[in-house]
């Protein structure tokens, strides 16, 4: 009981084994500690999401805190169904369409100007040139949908099949749509 | 360098390099995140999100219905207002006048879409009367039955004029056809005679300043334009006078004063007179046709048994009583001249034992043949017409002197592709015995009498001919005009 009871007391050392789904569920009773290591769990996911939709870094970074400020506020709202990523793409996702309107609005310019050739110019962060080549690379040929299973899968480490679920599409599609993704650069990357 | 690492690039390292560049960009924006950010309650989340998402379904929703919506109603908007746009479009305009002067816009489908009282008698006519949506016909017989029933058609002399716009001339000659149709079977059913002049007419702005300026009708205005100009004798000052009165005066001074009715394509006249006692078959009909540039001109047409109310100065036409001997058709414009029917021409003519020898030139017809011989000082002789074919016939007649110079007139006659007509000519006797003996004469001919006095005194060229070279073919003699006689004589 003892021991038990020790154990239960070791919070921090909990947390990292916590899965994302009850570490959710802690950051909805106001629990900054779950939330810290919610956002370890899944800020390069989330990122990745993110950018793959803006492809634009500063964008991406701006909605990223946004999107994390919206989990704390809202995690009560999460229901537990087993996909707490897909909830949380969800609030990114809304806030990066939100985004596109605002700058639609502001400079009357098309959704696809906004999500232009920007992102070589401003990563600088990316030492090495050739990681910046195929990221401009990707975010450039790909479509949308397949810029987020690439990423997700190679830069966050997701498996297929939880992209699929984050992504709340069938499995096939993902691992189907990822195969093309890697070819179209590949091909691209070899002209 | 990056082309070449481009080649070199495989799968796992593509995905590397991926995984390098995101490590890199990826921020650390967890200090950012204010913490002390009030969370909402599982409630205040929930309302949110289902709000919102409610909300957002709600609003697509809203927005699909109403595009579907608007959709359907451009769709049905755009039918209906064709449809509406096409049978609420005036497409002809009716004028009758007759004092009180209506005004009937109609729709494609002769739907009235407007029944206009343009002056105080037709208001009196058209008081608590609805036209708005009838058939045309129907319209027609109650404005025709309301005149009627307020006296401004009586048994007495009636005018009424028609006036058909329309743009289409087919159109309009169809329509006024159906109108004039009406107004006769209405006036027939009221028992009242009326002389119907119809016109139709396009519409010009100096027309309907006219009307505008006199307070008449476009129908009316255009009517005694054309009348006008037509008669050198009237001006525009008349126009004050002219408008001032209703059909039924102007038709009197047009019958009094003799003057031409028509524009200057094509006019006619149209006099419908049917009454109790004669009800089955109008009298005159004429009718008023204004097709202002391209049509051919008509031709009036003038039934013998008409007394006709006078439509032009130059036809006469006798009673009804009198024999069709001397019917006399004169042309009655100088449009209708243009295109005067075929004439009868005779070839020559002889005179033997008191049988007249009549040889046409032209291919003849003969429907009750008649004729009168008469001499030079009026009197008339007994004749008959005798044996007759396509190229001559025989007039039997008695009592001739010898040595005199007759005029024969045959009525019953047409040309092979021509209407009925008359055809006169002269002949004289021999001198010689009691007026049997062989002997010739002459004449020619002429189908269509003179129009004009001037025509009638022109003394007609004389051919003499000798009796005893009666075997040789006799010549032939033609007059230039039909209108001139010429005769020949023969030196006895």
């Amino acid at each position: 009981m003892l021991f038990m009871g020790m154990m239960n007391l070791d919070g921090p050392q909990d947390y990292g084994r916590l899965s994302d789904e009850k570490l959710l569920l802690k950051v909805a009773e106001g629990d900054q500690e779950a939330f810290s290591q919610l956002y370890q769990n899944t800020d390069r996911s989330m990122y990745s999401f993110i950018l793959s939709i803006v492809k634009n870094p500063p964008d991406a970074e701006e909605i990223m805190q946004e999107a994390y400020l919206k989990i704390w506020t809202s995690a009560a709202g999460y229901k537990s169904q087993g996909k707490p990523l897909a909830w949380m793409f969800t609030i990114a996702r809304n806030l990066c369409y939100m985004k596109f309107r605002e700058q639609k609005h502001d400079s009357d310019i098309t959704i696809d100007d906004l999500t232009g050739e920007e992102s070589g110019e401003v990563c600088p962060q990316i030492e090495q040139a050739a990681d910046r080549m195929v990221l401009m690379s990707a975010l450039q040929i790909l479509k949308e949908e397949e810029r987020q299973i690439v990423l997700l899968h190679v830069t966050a480490g997701l498996k297929h099949r939880e992209i699929a679920a984050s992504l709340q599409i069938p499995l096939a599609t993902a691992l189907s749509k990822y195969n093309r993704a890697m070819k179209k650069l590949e091909n691209y990357l070899k002209e | 360098m990056a082309a070449l690492e481009r080649r070199q690039l495989s799968r796992k390292q593509i995905e590397a390099h991926l995984k390098s560049a995101i490590a890199d960009l990826t921020p650390n924006v967890l200090d950012s995140i204010d913490l002390s950010t009030r969370q909402m309650s599982a409630e205040e989340a929930q309302q949110e999100q289902t709000g919102k998402s409610s909300n957002v379904v709600f609003l697509r929703r809203v927005r699909a219905f109403t595009a579907a919506a608007a959709a359907c109603l451009c769709l049905v908007i755009g039918a209906g207002g064709i449809y509406t746009y096409q049978n609420g479009k005036v497409d002809s305009v009716i004028g009758i006048d007759v004092n009180p002067s209506v005004e009937l816009s109609v729709n494609r489908k002769n739907r009235v879409l407007a029944a206009i009282p343009l002056n105080d008698d037709a208001k009196v006519i058209m008081d608590d009367m609805d036209l708005k949506g009838t058939d045309l016909n129907v319209a027609v017989n109650a404005v025709i039955g309301s005149m009627v029933t307020h006296g401004f058609l009586d048994d007495l002399d009636n005018a009424i004029l028609v006036t058909v716009t329309n743009d289409s001339i087919s159109k309009a000659t169809a329509l006024r056809t159906n109108v004039v149709n009406d107004i006769q079977s209405t006036l027939m059913e009221n028992q009242v005679e009326a002389v119907v002049y119809d016109q139709q007419v396009i519409q010009e702005d100096a027309v309907k300043e006219l009307a505008d300026q006199y307070q008449i009708s476009y129908g009316k205005a255009y009517f005694l334009k054309e009348l006008i100009e037509q008669n050198d004798s009237l001006s525009m000052t008349d126009m004050d006078e002219l408008s001032a009165l209703t059909m039924e005066e102007i038709a009197r001074e047009i019958t009094e004063r003799s003057y031409a009715v028509g524009g200057l394509t094509k006019v006619t006249e149209e006099t419908s007179a049917t009454s109790a006692e004669a009800a089955t078959v109008p009298k005159t009909q004429a009718s008023t046709a204004q097709e202002t540039t391209t049509t051919a001109p008509e031709t009036t047409e003038t039934e013998p048994e008409t007394t006709a109310p006078v439509t032009e100065p130059q036809t006469t036409q006798p009673p009804q009583t009198t024999p069709p001997v001397m019917t006399t058709e004169a042309p009655t414009t100088q449009v209708q001249e243009d295109v005067a029917p075929e004439k009868v021409k005779i070839d020559y003519v002889d005179y033997e034992n008191g049988v007249v020898i009549v040889n046409f030139k032209t291919k003849v017809k003969w429907k009750n043949p008649t004729v009168s011989v008469k001499d030079e000082e009026g009197n008339t002789y007994s004749a008959m017409v005798g044996d007759m074919d396509s190229s001559f016939c025989e007039i039997l007649v008695s009592g001739l002197d010898g040595g005199k110079k007759y005029t024969f007139v045959l009525g019953g006659v047409s040309p092979k592709n021509g209407k009925q007509t008359t055809a006169r000519g002269t002949f004289e006797t021999p001198i010689i015995g009691d007026g049997q003996a062989d002997d010739v004469t002459t004449e020619p001919e002429e189908t269509e009498p003179p129009t004009t006095q001037e025509e009638q005194e022109t003394p007609p060229p004389v051919i003499t001919e000798k009796p005893l070279e009666s075997e040789t073919p006799p010549p032939t003699m033609e007059s230039k005009t039909a209108e001139q006689p010429a005769s020949v004589s023969q030196e006895g």
